[in-house]
């Protein structure tokens, strides 16, 4: 009759949440290398902040558990005030972590945001309310779409493909979820990104900036193929009209 | 050097200081932010921040009143009775105060006013001021009369309860009465 | 001299709806600002609930988009601005007084308009809902040029343009009045070293209020500016910038959450001691700690852009990783004084180990954000909505629920029932875990967030329904507590001074205080004069405090 009992039955929940916790938050794999790089680092992360997360919960589990009220009354426990060198300890270690944390961030973020390589493609892309164009400036191509399902943007595998994103309106964000990557699209401030997808195929690409009414509603598709058959499709492009109808909103 | 900072920082009531520092955190932080980034809305976000409040503090250093005795509110403030408290044959200052349950709180130079509709007026009529540049005039007209009634009310009360106040730092009468009543 | 006398106010008076339109008491005005941000919160848990059952399946089956649009925007907006903001402010009101030794705050009526300020503003913003277009719906952060003309047009932005211009000024004058408070109405011995931990929560989140609300009021008038008045601020087509309002936003928008966790963390710090039978833990680590969360929380705002381009990463980044080690520094203290301690589980303690818990893990994902590459996958999908509930509600919001069961003996002289309580506490930490735990998955496989619907191939239909399922569990066992306040309010004031056995000086005097609060301090020697004056009363007249 005891408080027992709600006790362990809070220490159960705690013990499935934190299981659940762990389990939660699994990123695709990354399709492009600096996704591979972005999904490294986040399992590595995950590891640190689920290892600081479950010692914590256990912290906690183990003291509420421990130093419950038992039968004996009103005894007062010993007044603790604090302790000093406890105080320190857990400054300085979770400063040390933060800061490995940060040597890692850097090196990918380096690595995500370099512009460095030379370009297999290079495309200029405009968002707008409610879709994207997709051009090709050094190859008079240019694909576009309007609402679902969206264009779909052709670019080759293995090969950097560099991105100039330009709003006509308001800010959105193109972004890709399987290369585990984002970048606003602004009407003011220009961003160029470079990425190298390491696998053929079709990969979805949403708008990820609030941006008005049909936000949810302005999707594309990124074809990743070899080179030759980029070429090829480059060429029919050329040769069809400039501006792929636009297709309609369902 | 260290004598003049200490000379220059305790002369100074807990306002400057608070301002002082917020001054100088605001400022360090625009100088490692600009260098660091070169960002002009940020940096200027932070230097404004330390302009503001340098301002504010120069405005009390400059418009302090020469050396006057410290208002009981001061010396509350600014007291240290952990190390009164330890020198031996020191009154107890703490709690109940020199006077006991009489003047309960050394540092209360004002009173409680009076239970008063000038707020809610005030507040009601900046707000329906507030709707005019959404719908025009009509609400600001309402609104500002609602906000001259409750600043006359606001004004009329303050100036009273100035003058009562006048020359003394002794709680009024009144509410030592309604403690008695209790 | 003049003098001046007051009648007394009748002891055995009702207070009528005049009393309440004309009060200058701290403790009226705290228990109206808990009243109309409750409320507040009520509502917006009301378009929380529409918004989770538009999503447990894939289709638009309850609302259009632009409806979606606005539920989500004005959701945002009630919960942070309408409900958490006030509700610490009410605390701070009916608290800082009662635990400083004072009387009254500095400035009573300036606190009064504060009130009245916050609720016109209040009532402003949702009065959208009267206009035929609807109220705002670009989103709590209002991000321009989405905000701007010709992309919204509605009256319903402008009136919550307006309104948030109010209610940040409200905020701002009870800033003044906490600060001033704290700093000169102190009973004699209150050094500041001996404030409780609370008081000095509210002093660091005054200073925040003071030193960022400035920037969200200048960004609103601009936009105001912008949108009615030919203004070109954020229109970057004519020399404007877009990439401004997000730093204006957010350099207020940052500071603002720790404004509206810092006084809950205070409210952890003055629980956890009391049913642990011990003084807090590491008193000055957790002051330090608060002043350098409040200060570092300047530092970070950014963090919100990193998909901007337009700010640096590496900068923003350390900031944040930095501002994690204090708020590591508070949890520890808050184990450390639980350990070795003789714990009893009321109810306010339940809520306070559930907080525990969940702002851990709410915690741990903010750092994972702060990582700029990370970001860049988890940015505006529902990984930074579950982050940000889990510090928000798992948080804020349990730990003022604790707040609220703590100290509602000393605001009305009853206790709230233990049974309906706890019912309330256990649905409540089931229902905030199913609703959110699945939205990090949610977020990290791709589910963007503020979309009013999904494709149905995408595989995320099944967490979707759990998570509103735990959001049905939250909102029904919101019952409970409401019943309890109800019924508690039925009976007769019966508590005690202090029915706790508790620390801080609010346990001094009656529950309710009398009108002007004490009419005697116990000896102020540390952060527990309540608790110093048990033990010598215990220890027998003869024996002084030491």
């Amino acid at each position: 009759m005891s408080r027992r009992r709600p006790v362990q039955r809070a220490g159960r929940v705690m013990a499935a949440g934190a299981i659940g916790l762990l389990a939660a938050g699994c990123l695709p794999a990354g399709a492009t290398a600096e996704g591979r790089d972005i999904g490294t680092l986040y399992l590595g992360v995950n590891i640190v902040a689920a290892a600081v997360g479950v010692f914590v919960a256990v912290l906690i589990t183990f003291s509420v558990l421990r130093f419950r009220r038992r039968a004996d009354g009103d005894a007062l426990p010993a007044q603790t005030r604090g302790n000093l060198g406890l105080e320190i300890v857990w400054t300085v270690i979770p400063t040390v972590i933060v800061a490995g944390l940060f040597v890692a961030t850097v090196a990918v973020l380096t690595r995500v945001d370099s512009t460095e390589a030379t370009p297999g493609a290079e495309l200029d892309v405009t968002a707008f309310r409610w879709g994207w164009t997709f051009e090709y400036p050094g190859e008079d191509v240019a694909v576009s779409g309007i609402g679902v399902p969206g264009p779909v943007v052709v670019v080759p595998v293995d090969e950097p493909v560099r991105m100039t994103l330009r709003s006509s309106d308001v800010i959105h964000s193109l972004m890709i979820p399987q290369f585990l990557f984002k970048r606003d699209v602004n009407p003011g401030h220009v961003n160029v990104i470079q990425f190298t997808v390491e696998e053929p195929g079709d990969y979805g690409g949403q708008c990820a900036e609030f941006c008005g009414i049909y936000h949810s509603q302005m999707p594309f598709t990124l074809r990743a193929v070899e080179r030759a058959e980029y070429d090829a499709w480059l060429a029919e492009e050329r040769e069809a009209v400039a501006v792929e109808p636009a297709s309609e909103r369902p | 050097m260290s004598r003049l900072l200490r000379a220059v920082w305790s002369g100074h009531p807990q306002e400057t200081r608070f301002f002082l520092i917020i001054a100088a955190w605001a400022g360090a932080l625009g100088l490692i932010y600009w260098v660091g980034t070169a960002e002009a809305a940020g940096t200027l976000l932070l230097a404004g921040l330390a302009l503001a409040s340098g301002a504010m503090t120069a405005w009390l250093v400059a418009g302090r009143p020469r050396r006057r005795p410290p208002s009981p509110a001061e010396v509350a403030s600014t007291s240290q009775p952990e190390k009164d408290e330890r020198r031996p044959g020191a009154p107890d200052t703490s709690g109940g105060g020199t006077a006991g349950v009489d003047r309960p709180f050394l540092d209360e130079e004002g009173r409680i006013p009076d239970a008063t509709l000038a707020p809610f007026a005030v507040g009601l009529g900046f707000a329906l001021m507030a709707l005019g540049p959404v719908f025009g005039l009509a609400p600001v007209t309402l609104g500002v009369v609602a906000l001259a009634w409750g600043a006359a009310s606001w004004f009329g009360a303050a100036r009273e309860e100035l003058e009562a106040l006048d020359g003394t730092d002794a709680p009024t009468p009144s509410r030592v009465e309604r403690d008695a009543d209790r | 001299m003049a003098v001046v006398t007051h009648a007394a106010p009748a002891p055995a008076e009702r207070p009528t709806i005049l009393t309440w339109l004309s009060t200058t008491d701290h403790k009226r005005i705290g228990l109206l600002y808990l009243t109309a941000s409750f409320l507040f919160f009520l509502f917006g848990g009301l378009l929380a609930l529409v918004i989770r059952s538009e999503l447990a399946v894939p289709g638009l089956q309850l609302v259009d988009e632009e409806g979606y649009n606005q539920l989500f925007t004005m959701h945002g907006t009630i919960m942070m601005l309408l409900f958490a903001t006030p509700a610490a402010a009410g605390l701070a009101n009916y608290l800082i007084p009662l635990q400083v030794g004072a009387a009254d705050m500095v400035f009573p009526r300036l606190n009064a308009l504060s009130f009245w300020l916050f609720l016109f503003g209040g009532l402003i913003v949702l009065s959208g809902y009267l206009t035929a277009s609807g109220p705002a719906d670009v989103g709590w952060t209002g991000y321009a040029p989405n905000s701007r003309l010709p992309y919204s047009t509605t009256i319903g932005t402008d009136l919550w343009i307006v309104g948030l211009a109010l209610t940040g000024v409200a905020s701002i004058l009870g800033a003044i009045n906490f600060v001033s408070t704290i700093y000169t109405r102190r009973a004699p011995g209150m050094s500041m070293l001996r404030l409780p931990v609370f008081a000095w929560t509210i002093l660091v989140m005054s200073a925040l209020i003071l030193f960022s609300f400035p920037a969200l009021t200048g960004a609103l008038v601009m936009l105001l500016l912008d949108r009615r008045f030919g203004a070109a601020f954020f229109d970057p087509s004519q020399g404007g910038s877009e990439i401004l309002w997000q730093h204006l936003f957010w350099f207020f928008g940052h500071p603002e959450v720790y404004i509206v966790a810092l006084p809950f963390f205070g409210v952890i710090s003055e629980i956890i001691p009391v049913f642990s039978r011990k003084p807090i833990f590491g008193y000055r680590f957790l002051v330090l700690a608060t002043i350098l969360i409040g200060a570092y929380s300047f530092t970070v705002w950014a963090h919100h852009m990193f998909t901007t381009g337009a700010v640096s990463g590496p900068f923003f980044s350390i900031a944040t990783f930095i501002i994690a080690v204090p708020t590591g520094i508070k949890f520890f203290n808050w184990i450390g004084t639980i350990w070795g301690g003789r714990l009893s589980f009321d109810v306010p303690m339940l809520w306070a180990i559930g907080f525990l818990y969940l702002f851990l893990t709410g915690g741990l994902t903010g750092v994972i954000l702060g990582s700029p590459p990370l970001d860049f996958a988890l940015h505006d999908t529902y990984y930074v909505v579950a982050h940000f509930h889990g510090v928000l509600v798992g948080g804020s919001v349990f730990a003022l629920f604790g707040a609220l069961y703590f100290w509602f003996p000393k605001m009305t002289g009853r206790r709230l029932s233990e049974r309906l309580g706890k019912m309330h506490f256990w649905s409540w930490l089931a229902g905030f875990s199913l609703t959110f735990f699945v939205q990090y998955q949610l977020g990290a496989s791709g589910m963007a967030r503020r979309y009013a619907d999904y494709p149905a191939d995408a595989g995320w239909t099944g967490m979707n329904l759990l998570s509103t399922a735990g959001s049905y569990l939250l909102g029904l066992g919101t019952i409970p507590f409401l019943v309890a306040v109800v019924l508690a309010l039925r009976r007769p004031a019966d508590q005690p001074a202090d029915p706790w056995e508790a620390n801080s000086l609010e346990w001094a005097t009656s529950s309710p205080p009398p009108h002007h609060n004490f009419t005697s301090i116990p000896p102020i020697r540390s952060e527990r004069p309540v608790f110093d004056a048990r033990m010598a009363a215990r220890a027998g007249p003869e024996v002084t405090p030491s």
